[in-house]
């Protein structure tokens, strides 16, 4: 290492983007047209359009701490032109956005300098502006239960603060202010305790401040993590109530009456009652802390109490109501297990002990991945539908609600109806003009629905029990009429029948016995044709054609399947030109043509090839025929990719969907991608047919009926059917899959489903919903992939530009918290978790119009132990002693051993090879040295041993084989830091060299010199320490530079710093300097690992994940 | 998860069943003590958030019964002959100093400690101990504090006292609280500090100068903050970690000895520490800032201490990071390794059932109504 080289610039980091949990939203309701969504992601806060869901823009509001509250204001006497002003908030800090500077941000104008932070003596719960005397205001209440007002300049920017005013001193969990007038404002707060405490601030009052205790509302068994204030309600003219929401641990949420019924306020607070705080008394829970004399029978203003959500529950708000209650009140609640839930508030108001009511449960949208609804906002705008927002620890935002727009909706009308046989009957006999046929009786308790099939958007159908078919034309809502068929066809068509839709506006039936309809819009019901037995299924060949279309029939008991075509042309359709011989037993349940092949699904979900014959035989031989060895349930889809000829997709009753490509010659097919969208049953798959084509399933999960976009992840419609097994069909515009159409039978009435758009609107895409524990880079950062305590794997790519980075897959295979991931190339991934699992992945990318990656596992390790409970914590793979054929693979176990395989790419297996044992501890990271042969590990003692092979002579007739399974002799053990390593790089030998970079639990930064002495044995070259590098375990480590004189190390910590250091040669050639680059807040709390995601770039994964950039400094 | 799971996967957990303990967390102020012997000369002793009360069956034991409680406690003999074996000892420490040293460190205490007066205070209710006088209380609560004084001292009247230092103070407070997280980082941190700062402000009325205060903290975002305002009134401030605590969670011990209240301080219930400009007040006044350079512990072990160059501009004012030093030697388990349990091992039930959750009724009600809350309801 050479003294003399220029000085290297400093290098510096650089903030470049952030995905993390959304702590805040808030609606911000510009004009009449003109709705954002402000949204505090980590120190950001962020402007959505909400009509188009645009980003408008976006502002770093605070150095280091990120945003948990926002209130948009805007003067009511204002005209619509003049913009609001937002008070923002987190942690101790608070910020005023004035008018301009909203103006400004919401144009995309240059910003004005950014106003000043200040600092609040204690943790802020909420906060708002409001004019009083003709002057802007505001207000925070902190978690001590205090108040702190806010005064602003005449520009509309924070100016001073007041002084804390509190009546007493509980530490909240929650807090919510209202603006009464008259200089008054209403504090509510929820105690750790399960209390709710509710009193008056009068800002006006000449020093001391006054303020007056309300209620004490004693009821919940667990702290109150949400209160909310509603506005105040009219009841009946003149006569108006004001509500409290709470929510709590207990998994209760409560609704109190808050009214004001006192005539005259009384000015009569004061001064803290010192006697009854200084008693010495046992405090907690139980002990009803605050409540005195005059409280004690607060509790009876409790209203109604409903139990919901699996844990605990965060956030409660009210809805929209219709004033003089003549509707119910919504209300809606958020929680840890990811739920929005919707509530309806009935009241009786004519008690004497004033308003009692009842929460009914309405509507559970699951919106969010992982845990926790971190934020959530509903608009309250008088005659306007609400809006609903929430924001999640995934970091995504999903919207509903407000009037629908118009020019978004696929325009289909907005019902739910539930019809009993009797009334369809009844609505034909009013629409009918000239009825031909009988009229059916009514009041008979057998008829019954049957089979459904929509024609087109607008016209659905539906075969009976009494053999006669009824259809519908939507109109706003369905007009039913009966469709006029010959007795003999309605004799046929009686007690059995199959239909389905197989083209616009034709639906081919089939009866028992054996024969084909074809029945076409505007058109009789014609025969084409008869088979020799029960029809079984009509099939439509997915793929074959539009205006030509074919279908494949089966026929009970037949061994063959039979080709119905049809020409637009002549208007013809005929069956049997073609047949295709099945294998034994076997029932096809789905039919696609891909290229010239024609597949089928079967019942136990096999996947079989009709290649074209060759011979022009008029029966085909089944081809290559082949099961997913895991599954035994029925294909129920086999779509083609879009764009592609030998692609093909096929959906499962097993919950699985999987992309299939078939082989040259059509003669076989191989799996790239199987994937379980979160249903239980997919019952069918299609791709819409904009520019870039979506993946859309639907399919059944427990009671509900799903429509799920799968590009999107995104649940469309989720709809309580009572269960899988029915008839139904769905209908979606193809360009479109947000407006939706569902007709099934439950209970015997026929319910008929239809929506403009999807019920959830992703305003912005999120991430993992947990902790992110390990982030992989692949060989050519092509991709990047993160693995997180939720489970779950994501595969990413990162783009510079807008919107940073792009989700790409979702591999959800592990059942516990992944521990460790590694690329090999670009188109493997291993990844290992609890639970002894270790998985090895393929990636592909699909030659198709559909942009996805296909994803499969490759295969599973299968060493485990009996209870598969040891944790695999670490593992590393290296190609270098098999010459390239086969990878060595070690991993580290939680029962301090480590094990080395030799995995066979080919055939998916592995052999044991051999085993180091360590003292106990448990092991944290496992590195292959260069050779290839020798393993590092860092433990949680603070120590690193390298693990060589033992060093005694086989004898000399035994075979290799036998010497590999000896145990590892230990090569080397250097004690590093004082407890347990949690990051560790290493960079490649320089003349026979090694520096190995440390974090420890300890907060130690060590980068250790290793060698080789004269004996090829390893030796410490020195140990280099920088004891307090954070002040808080260093938690990710890598190793972003290493040239001849130096290297450079990025570290980030759970104290959330990113840190950037040099080690270079001493001053005099020996020791080592550190110096510290750079020193970033992170807004990453819990960071699990960084990652070099291309030239200049760093990941940081924990709960969330942010891109730094590092450069030389400028 | 099966209950021998759970044992397989916490050697603390199945240790603390066999030994009698109430908690695991036991492990944490044995070996807490082991590294600074906190129970020196110690006879008044505060145990704060101390539900379901395993560190007050520790002050019990050792206090009043004068049992001794060594590494043997919690040493894997397994560990120990691996690391023999492995040469993980010799290599690095000489042995026989090593337990030189520990004979040095084992002080020699009287038969039985005269007077010895424990109390301990928990939101939820602690079974009766031998010895120790158990209250339920919120420790962030103003009223707490004349409770205490008067366990401490029953003389004391918080009626006509207007007195906030106890006329009998104690040698040693600890505290082991610690919220429900919620999951929301800072606001966990936020909480978990007023906890500390709540125990901190007891600490201040209660206890003699030159006592001690060990308590709980996450060491997260800011936590440099925290070390520094607990260097006010303590001359040694280190942040200990024992092998009993997960290395996978953010817990760790703030050790504080020898307590130097700033010239002229009171503590005052009507102005608590944590919220407001008291402290950051007392930070000014202080005389020399705090260096970071304080020589670690361990110092002594061959791996060369860099004196770092900061080139990075950052503001570290008011920011100080305590030295961490990890307790419980190296043949204690490890609590974040799976151990093999023996082919006729029983799984022994807790000593204690751990206090009902508030949601109880809610798990109660669904198994109750066969899963769901309720019926399910049709949406729309
Ligand atoms: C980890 S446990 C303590 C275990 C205890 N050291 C032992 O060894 O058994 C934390 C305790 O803190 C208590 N706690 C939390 N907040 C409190 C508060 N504000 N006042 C008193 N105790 C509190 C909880 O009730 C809980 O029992």
């Amino acid at each position: 290492m050479a003294q003399t080289s220029p000085p290297h610039p400093q290098t510096q980091l650089q903030h470049n983007f952030v995905l993390s949990p959304i702590t805040a939203l808030e609606f911000y309701l510009a004009g009449p047209s003109s709705s954002y969504l402000l949204a505090g992601e980590d120190t950001w806060l962020k402007i959505y359009d909400v009509a188009t869901s645009h980003l408008v823009n976006q502002l770093r509001v605070f150095r280091s701490q990120p945003i948990h509250g926002i209130h948009a204001w805007k003067s009511e006497d204002g005209t619509s032109t003049t913009e609001g002003a937002f008070l923002i908030w987190g942690g101790q800090s608070v910020m005023v956005l004035s008018p301009s500077l909203v103006k400004s941000l919401i144009q995309g104008t240059a910003l004005p300098e950014l106003p000043t932070e200040f600092q609040v003596p204690d943790w802020i719960y909420d906060g708002i502006l409001f004019s009083s005397n003709g002057e802007v205001q505001g207000a925070l209440v902190t978690a001590h239960n205090e108040i702190v007002t806010l005064t602003l300049s005449s520009n509309g920017n924070l100016f001073q603060l007041g002084p804390v005013v509190s009546p007493s001193r509980p530490i909240l969990y929650s807090a919510n202010l209202t603006f009464l007038g008259n200089g008054t404002i209403l504090v509510a707060g929820g105690t750790v305790f399960g209390e709710i405490i509710v009193w008056k601030f009068h800002l006006d009052s000449s020093p001391p401040p006054q303020w007056e205790v309300l209620y004490v509302f004693t009821g919940h068994e667990g702290s109150v993590f949400g209160v909310t204030i509603s506005p105040e309600i009219e009841v009946a003219p003149g006569s108006k109530i004001r509500l409290l929401g709470s929510c709590s641990d207990d998994r209760t949420i409560r609704i109190w009456d808050i009214t004001d019924r006192q005539l005259a306020v009384t000015q009569n607070g004061g001064e803290i009652d010192s006697k009854t705080l200084g008693e010495a008394r046992e405090t907690g829970f139980g002990g009803n802390s605050e409540v005195k004399e005059e409280n004690k029978n607060d509790s009876t203003r409790g209203v109604a109490v409903a139990m919901g959500h699996l844990s605990r529950i965060w956030h409660v708000k009210f809805g929209e109501y219709t004033p003089g209650l003549e509707g119910p009140i919504n209300v809606y609640s958020f929680g840890e297990d990811t739920t929005r839930q919707r509530w309806e508030l009935s009241l009786d108001l004519a008690g004497s002990q004033g308003p009692k009511g009842a929460l009914k449960h309405c509507t559970t949208d699951s919106c969010h991945s992982g845990k926790n609804i971190w934020s959530a906002a509903v608009s309250n705008r008088e005659g306007q539908a609400s809006f609903i927002a929430t924001g999640g620890a995934d970091g995504k935002i999903v919207i509903s609600g407000g009037n629908p727009t118009p020019g978004l909706d696929g325009g289909y009308e907005e019902f739910d109806l539930s019809l009993a046989f009797d009334d369809v009957l009844e609505q034909i006999q009013r629409n009918s003009e000239t009825p031909s046929m009988d009229p059916l009786p009514k009041g008979n308790a057998k008829h019954a629905f049957q089979k459904y099939a929509f024609l087109s958007d607008s016209r659905v159908i539906t075969t009976t029990s009494p053999g006669r078919i009824f259809a519908a034309g939507i109109q706003e809502t369905p007009k039913w009429k009966e469709i006029q068929l010959p007795d003999e066809v309605v004799a046929d068509l009686r007690s059995y029948n199959v239909m389905k839709s197989v083209a616009m506006d034709t639906v081919v039936l089939g009866s028992s016995a054996g024969n084909i309809y074809l029945l076409q819009h505007g058109k009789s019901i014609r025969l084409v044709g008869k088979l020799s037995g029960k029809i079984q299924d009509v099939l439509p060949l997915v793929g074959a054609g539009v205006q030509d279309w074919q279908a494949v029939i089966t026929v009970l008991g037949d061994d063959r399947a039979y080709i119905l075509s049809y020409n637009a042309l002549t208007d013809e359709a005929t069956i049997g030109g073609l047949t295709l011989s099945l294998p034994e037993h076997y029932i096809a349940t789905a039919a696609a043509q891909v290229g010239s092949t024609i597949i089928l699904g079967s019942r136990v979900g096999v996947v079989t090839l009709y290649p074209p014959s060759e011979d022009n035989t008029d029966t085909i031989p089944p081809g290559y025929s082949c099961r997913d060895p895991k599954t035994k349930d029925a294909i129920t889809a086999i779509v083609p990719l879009p764009g592609s000829s030998s692609d093909f997709l096929t959906t499962c009753r097993d919950g699985k969907y999987r992309i299939y490509s078939l082989g040259k010659e059509n003669c076989a097919f191989t799996l790239y991608h199987e994937i379980s969208p979160p249903m239980g049953m997919i019952e069918g798959a299609w791709f819409t047919s904009t520019e870039k084509p979506e993946l859309i399933l639907h399919g059944f999960k427990g009671k509900q009926f799903i429509h799920y976009n799968d590009t999107t992840s995104t649940v469309l419609a989720s709809i309580e059917c009572g269960g899988a097994h029915r008839s139904f069909d769905v209908i979606s515009p193809r360009t479109n899959p947000n407006a939706f159409r569902l007709i099934f039978t439950k209970s015997s009435h026929l319910r008929f489903y239809s929506q403009p758009s999807a019920s959830l609107r992703t305003l912005k895409e999120g991430g993992h919903g947990r902790e992110i524990r390990a982030v992989a880079c692949s060989a050519t950062f092509k991709y990047i992939a993160t693995a997180a305590e939720d489970t779950i794997i994501r595969i990413w790519t990162y783009s510079p530009t807008r919107p940073g980075i792009k989700c790409l897959a979702t591999l959800e295979k592990h059942s516990s918290g992944i521990q460790s991931l590694q690329w090999l190339g670009d188109d493997c991934l291993i990844s290992s978790a609890g639970s002894e699992e270790l998985f090895v992945w393929r990636i592909t990318q699909i030659d198709s119009h559909y942009e996805t990656l296909a994803v499969k596992c490759e295969a599973v390790w299968n060493f485990c132990t009996k209870d598969k409970d040891l944790r695999i914590m670490s593992f590393d793979t290296s190609n270098v002693s098999s010459g390239g054929v086969n990878h060595e693979l070690a991993i580290a176990l939680s029962n301090s051993t480590v094990h080395t395989y030799s995995y066979n790419p080919k055939s998916g297996e592995f052999e044991f090879g051999s085993e180091a044992r360590y003292t106990g501890a448990c092991p944290m990271q496992l590195r292959y040295m260069p050779n290839g042969e020798d393993i590092m590990v860092a433990y949680t003692d603070g120590r690193l041993a390298i693990w060589t092979r033992p060093l005694y002579e086989p004898p000399p007739q035994a075979e290799m084989k036998l010497a590999n399974k000896a145990p590892l002799g230990m090569g080397l053990l250097v004690k590093l830091h004082q407890s347990s390593i949690k990051s560790l790089d290493a960079v490649s030998p320089r003349g026979g060299r090694w520096i190995i970079a440390t974090g420890g639990d300890d907060n130690a930064l060590i980068i250790t010199e290793l060698g080789l002495d004269d004996m090829g044995k390893y030796k410490v070259g020195g140990r280099y320490r920088v004891s307090s590098a954070h002040g808080a375990a260093v938690t990710g480590l890598r190793i972003v530079r290493n040239e001849e004189d130096l290297i450079e190390v990025v570290t980030v910590s759970n104290g959330q710093r990113i840190k950037l250091w040099r080690a270079e040669p001493g001053r005099d050639g020996r020791g080592m300097r550190i110096s510290l680059q750079d020193n970033k807040y992170s807004g990453i709390a819990d960071a699990g690992d960084v990652e070099v995601i291309s030239s200049g770039k760093v990941m940081v994964g924990g709960v969330g994940l942010e891109v730094w950039d590092f450069n030389p400094l400028k | 998860m099966g209950k021998s799971s759970k044992d397989k996967r916490d050697a603390y957990y199945r240790l603390a069943k066999e030994q009698g303990w109430r908690a695991r967390s036991a492990f944490k102020l044995l070996q807490l003590d082991e590294e600074f012997n906190l129970f020196e000369n110690v006879t008044r002793v505060v145990d704060l958030c101390a539900a379901p009360g395993s560190w007050s069956q520790v002050l019990s034991r050792v206090l009043i019964k004068n049992e001794k409680f060594g590494r043997h406690a919690w040493e894997d003999r397994e560990a120990k002959f691996r690391q023999s074996m492995l040469k993980v000892i010799p290599s690095e420490s000489k042995p026989q100093e090593n337990s030189q040293q520990h004979q040095e460190t084992k002080y020699v205490e009287p038969r039985s400690r005269p007077d010895v007066k424990i109390v301990s205070i928990d939101l939820q209710p602690i079974s009766p101990l031998p010895g120790v006088i158990t209250l339920r209380a919120d420790i962030t609560h103003p009223a707490t504090v004349p409770l205490l004084l008067k366990a401490l001292d029953p003389s004391h009247d918080s009626e006509t006292s207007t007195n906030q230092q106890a006329q009998q103070p104690v040698d040693l407070v600890i505290s082991d609280g610690a919220p429900d997280v919620t999951g929301l980082h800072d606001l966990d941190i936020y909480v978990q500090s007023q906890l500390l700062f709540a125990a901190l402000n007891l600490a201040l009325c209660v206890l003699k100068p030159g006592g001690k205060f060990v308590a709980k903290i996450f060491r997260g975002r800011n936590v440099d903050l925290l070390y520094a305002q607990l260097k006010v009134f303590f001359e040694k401030v280190n942040v200990a970690k024992p092998r009993s605590s997960r290395a996978s969670s953010v817990e760790a011990f703030i050790v504080c000895i020898n307590f130097q209240p700033p010239e002229g301080f009171k503590a005052s219930l009507e102005e608590p520490l944590g919220v407001g400009g008291r402290l950051s007040e007392l930070q000014q006044q202080q005389q020399d800032p705090i260096s970071q350079s304080e020589p670690s512990k361990a110092g002594d072990d061959g791996i060369t201490e860099v004196i770092l160059e900061d080139l990075s501009g950052s503001d570290n004012k008011n920011r100080w990071i305590a030295p961490f030093i990890a307790c419980g030697d190296l043949s204690a388990f490890d609590s974040d390794a799976s151990y093999k349990l023996a082919a006729d091992h029983v799984s022994l039930p807790p000593v204690q059932p751990p206090t009902a959750p508030p949601y109880k009724r809610a798990i109660e009600l669904r198994r109750q109504n066969g899963g769901a809350y309720g019926k399910p309801v049709v949406s729309k």
